[in-house]
């Protein structure tokens, strides 16, 4: 079992109020799609992210039913890991006994995987653009495993949003793309479901621009060269930036009011009333 | 004497009520601008409706356009836009859109499809933010009523003690004081439970 502490949950939370990223996609043939349930979601996550460093390293990395469905190899994976990173976190866990009632590996130990197989291929990756990705990859990944190590901690020790203490594998057990049901929902709080939200809709799509604005006003913004000259696509980012900015604003100017009503009611109290 | 002392504690505990006056009408207008805003189907459509404003801090977000109603088939799109409870945007447009002729017109119409949602949702949370002066005007009645309540709880029993007759204002005194008491103890408890204090 893995034990993140809910300090890093936390400042992941304060991270993300801190800055904010507008992303901008170039894609062929987009439905407006429905998010699936939050295990499938995972699971397609999991799928995109595979997928692809099983296309830039084929003889390094299993596909993804080989991650996620055939035991042997994800046993296979799971030793390297231990031998590679035995303070990991997962290393105690993946070495212990598996529960027999539960016939996949959990998302906790696929997403653990798949972030170290992309910082591995990271240190070698020559071209930009996929350099990118895989920091990406590796950086959602690690962020998922924090997520899902938190939400099993918590429903082992004492349920959250779960009326009976479970066991983590039950809960973060992908069931394939079929999205079957293992008797254990997986509810997701909202900063979880922002996580979640924001990498299956991103996916492993290669970002045309990228402006990340953090609180001390520093704006930075990524343009790849493919794009670099289109109008088009400078002027859409633009607005959208200028959308997202506005609602930050309004979400600070919300949160500075709420502390200012909740100090001006203990001034009040302080003052006898 | 027990009746000067007993008509002392029930104007001060009148006056105290007397004074929550303004935070009362204030506290039902408040309620009855956010009952009214934040309904299923609002009057006023300025303001997001409770189901668009659960679904955007429950589900990560709102996709525009929007998601289709489950079970439908998915249409396609030439931009698809999520923007998320913390700020942060992913903007998906797809590649033909943007060599098409009328590429300038559908990019204006959706993107003031946005800014409208986002002005209503900047409305509605102007809205919240004024909730803790609600809570807090509410909680300073209900220990209004606890401390009327109280004086006139103390000031029967005092009365009781001197006048026989005067058994039903103890009754009435008492029964005040339990009630006052005994809400504001669960509005506390409450309060404390969803605070996370025990």
């Amino acid at each position: 079992m893995t034990d993140i502490a809910l300090k890093e949950q936390i400042l992941r939370l304060a991270s993300d109020l801190t800055t904010l990223e507008i992303n901008l996609i170039v894609k062929d043939d987009m439905t407006a799609r429905k998010m699936p349930s939050a295990r499938l979601a995972l699971y397609e996550i999991a799928q995109g992210y595979q997928d692809l460093l099983h296309e830039l390293a084929p003889e390094r990395c299993p596909t993804t039913s080989d991650l996620l469905e055939d035991d042997a190899a994800r046993d296979a994976l799971a030793q390297r890991l231990i031998e590679r990173a035995p303070d990991h976190a997962l290393a105690e866990t993946l070495a212990g006994e598996r529960n027999p009632e539960v016939p996949h590996p959990s998302f906790i130990e696929a997403f653990a995987l798949i972030q170290l197989e992309a910082e591995t291929l990271l240190a070698s990756a020559g071209d930009d653009e996929f350099r990118i990705r895989l920091r990406r990859i590796a950086g959602n990944a690690w962020q998922l495993v924090s997520m899902l190590g938190v939400i099993a901690t918590v429903a082992a020790r004492r349920p959250r949003l779960y009326t009976t203490p479970c066991h983590y594998q039950a809960i973060l057990a992908h069931e394939g793309p079929a999205g079957g049901s293992t008797g254990t929902a997986l509810e997701l709080l909202p900063d979880e479901m922002v996580l979640v939200r924001k990498a299956w809709e991103i996916g492993t799509a290669g970002i045309a621009m990228q402006t990340v604005v953090q609180l001390d006003g520093d704006i930075v913004t990524y343009v790849a060269r493919a794009h670099a000259t289109s109008t088009a696509i400078l002027s859409i980012h633009r607005d959208a930036t200028e959308v997202a900015l506005r609602t930050w604003k309004d979400l600070f100017q919300t949160i500075g009011i709420l502390l200012g009503q909740v100090a001006s009611v203990f001034r009040q109290v302080k003052e006898g009333k | 004497m027990p009746y000067r002392r007993l008509a002392a504690w029930a104007a001060t505990g009148f006056d105290r009520l007397r004074q929550r006056r303004t935070e009362t009408v204030a506290l039902l207008g408040a309620l009855r601008l956010w009952l009214a805003r934040a309904s299923d189907a609002p009057d006023d459509t300025t303001v997001l409706t409770r189901a668009e404003l659960v679904a955007f801090y429950r589900t990560g977000g709102r996709v525009f356009p929007p998601e289709p109603a489950e079970g439908a088939a998915a249409e396609a799109t030439p931009f698809r836009l999520l923007l998320q409870p913390d700020g942060d945007l992913v903007l998906v447009v797809e590649p033909r859109m943007l060599e098409a002729p009328d590429f300038g017109i559908r990019w204006q119409r959706f993107r003031d499809e946005v800014a409208n949602w986002c002005a209503r949702l900047k409305r509605t949370q102007q809205l919240i933010a004024s909730a803790p002066r609600i809570a807090a005007t509410g909680l300073t009645l209900v220990a209004a009523v606890g401390d009327l309540g109280h004086y006139l709880g103390f000031g029967g029993a005092a009365a009781g003690s001197a006048y026989l007759y005067a058994l039903p204002l103890v009754g009435a005194g008492g029964a005040g004081w339990c009630c006052g008491h005994g809400l504001g103890w669960i509005v506390r408890r409450r309060v404390r439970n969803q605070l996370g204090l025990r």
